[in-house]
């Protein structure tokens, strides 16, 4: 083993009673590789490893705090389960691995709700409207950031919820279109085309405020 | 509508609008950071876990249940041609069985009907006391197959016993006590005509034949005589 590599996978640091603790850092791979051997608090590692990760995806597609957590646990029970079929020497890494199947659990719910539809009124009334412009024209995010994000959110629903969670990831996330090809699994002429016609539905809402 | 940000371009409204309308870093801090979470993860692995099983014991059930349906109707199949097969064949070899085996010289009468009918036996031809067998196979009630059997083989009136005479057809029901044999030269026409199933070619021409003659001169029965 390199020198490198032992850097790698430990980090040292001072406890609590000044003794120098030694705490092995795992890679993602040997985790998993423990996770497959039938160790339970190795996938916990993973779990507070990435969960972060798969909540900014889930709340893309979902903006209900109990969906996004429902979201989480389906995404990581799918991935525990299916742990055996990641091969992160030849394939993807894990945090792609995983989420790719934290995209695909988010359509997955996206189809159950699609087929029980919630009625959401989408018209802004005139004050709505006057409030959101001025909030949009200031910078950063003020105190009645909640209600801004309501009237938002009201006028984004009109959007698909994939095309919403597209804008996002280029916007909010500032992914870039090789970054949401692969998480989707799709190409990035795809992901450009979707997005340029994301955009036109953006600019016509858009222009309904000015 | 607006009239604060008319010098921005509806392009650039859209992106705030989107970033405005996203979940903020605190928020997802605040569901991920709960303590419950990997129970919850783990909880739904163990009842997925529990779904796979018993979908594998309902394929199981499904598997055993299709494997026994099939050996149901492999058997049921099975029983029903045999018993179709014993059904078609079984009167006939019993009728076959029951007759006795044709004497190479022997003369056959011809068949009182067409093979279609051949259910019934002739049950004129109780002459002598010797058709028995006759007898016995008109009172043998048979069931005809769903299915259309073969062609079978024609049959034919049985000997009265052993000593190879065939009753005449003609000659009534009476009883040959007191009759007696007289072997004669009898035309081939005439021994025809009595039953006796003959070569017509030389119709004049006459075979000799042993014919019981009973009391009242009536013949009851006949045999050719090699």
């Amino acid at each position: 083993m390199s020198h490198s590599t032992v850097l790698n996978t430990e980090a040292r640091s001072v406890g609590s009673t000044g003794e120098l603790v030694l705490r092995v850092v795992r890679t993602d791979n040997q985790l998993v590789e423990l996770v497959l051997a039938g160790d339970t608090s190795a996938f916990e590692q993973l779990f507070d490893r990435h969960k972060r990760m798969v909540a900014g995806l889930a709340s893309r597609y979902f903006r209900r705090h109990e969906d996004i957590e429902e979201l989480v646990q389906t995404a990581f029970a799918k991935a525990y389960t299916e742990l055996a079929k990641f091969n992160g020497k030849y394939d993807r890494s894990f945090p792609s691995w995983l989420g790719r199947i934290t995209i695909n659990t988010c359509f997955d719910a996206l189809r159950v709700k699609r087929r029980r539809p919630e009625t959401l009124d989408c018209e802004l009334s005139e004050e709505d409207s006057t409030t959101l412009i001025d909030s949009l024209s200031h910078d950063g995010r003020q105190t009645d950031d909640l209600q801004m994000r309501d009237l938002a959110d009201k006028l984004l629903s009109r959007l698909s919820p994939q095309d919403r969670a597209l804008l996002e990831m280029l916007y909010t996330d500032e992914m870039s279109v090789a970054e949401i090809a692969d998480l989707m699994g799709t190409s990035q002429s795809n992901i450009k085309v979707r997005a340029w016609r994301a955009r036109g539905q953006l600019r016509k809402f858009a222009s309904k405020l000015l | 509508m607006g009239s604060v940000n008319n010098k921005e371009s509806p392009d650039e409204i859209g992106k705030r609008l989107v970033r405005r309308a996203s979940v903020t870093d605190a928020e997802l801090d605040a569901i991920v950071e709960r303590d419950d979470m990997f129970a919850g993860v783990m909880q739904r692995v163990a009842s997925a876990e529990k779904v796979e099983v018993r979908r594998f014991s309902l394929g199981m059930g499904a598997a055993y249940a299709s494997v026994s349906l099939i050996v149901a109707v492999i058997a049921t199949i099975t029983v029903f041609t045999l018993l179709r097969t014993t059904d078609v064949n079984s009167p006939s070899s019993t009728i076959a069985s029951s007759a006795p085996a044709a004497k190479p010289d022997a003369a056959v009468p011809p068949p009182a009907r067409p093979p279609q009918d051949e259910t019934q036996v002739p049950s004129k031809l109780t002459a002598g006391g010797g058709d028995q067998r006759m007898i016995m196979a008109d009172s043998k009630t048979y069931t005809p197959a769903p299915r259309r059997a073969p062609q079978r083989p024609i049959q034919v009136p049985a000997n009265d016993d052993d000593s190879g005479f065939y009753p005449v057809s003609y000659a009534g029901n009476e009883a040959l006590a007191g009759g007696r044999i007289v072997r004669m030269d009898i035309p081939r026409a005439q021994a025809f005509a009595m039953g006796i199933r003959v070569p017509l070619e030389n119709d004049s021409e006459t075979v000799r034949a042993d014919v019981i003659v009973g009391p009242d001169g009536v013949p009851r029965a006949v045999r050719l005589v090699r």
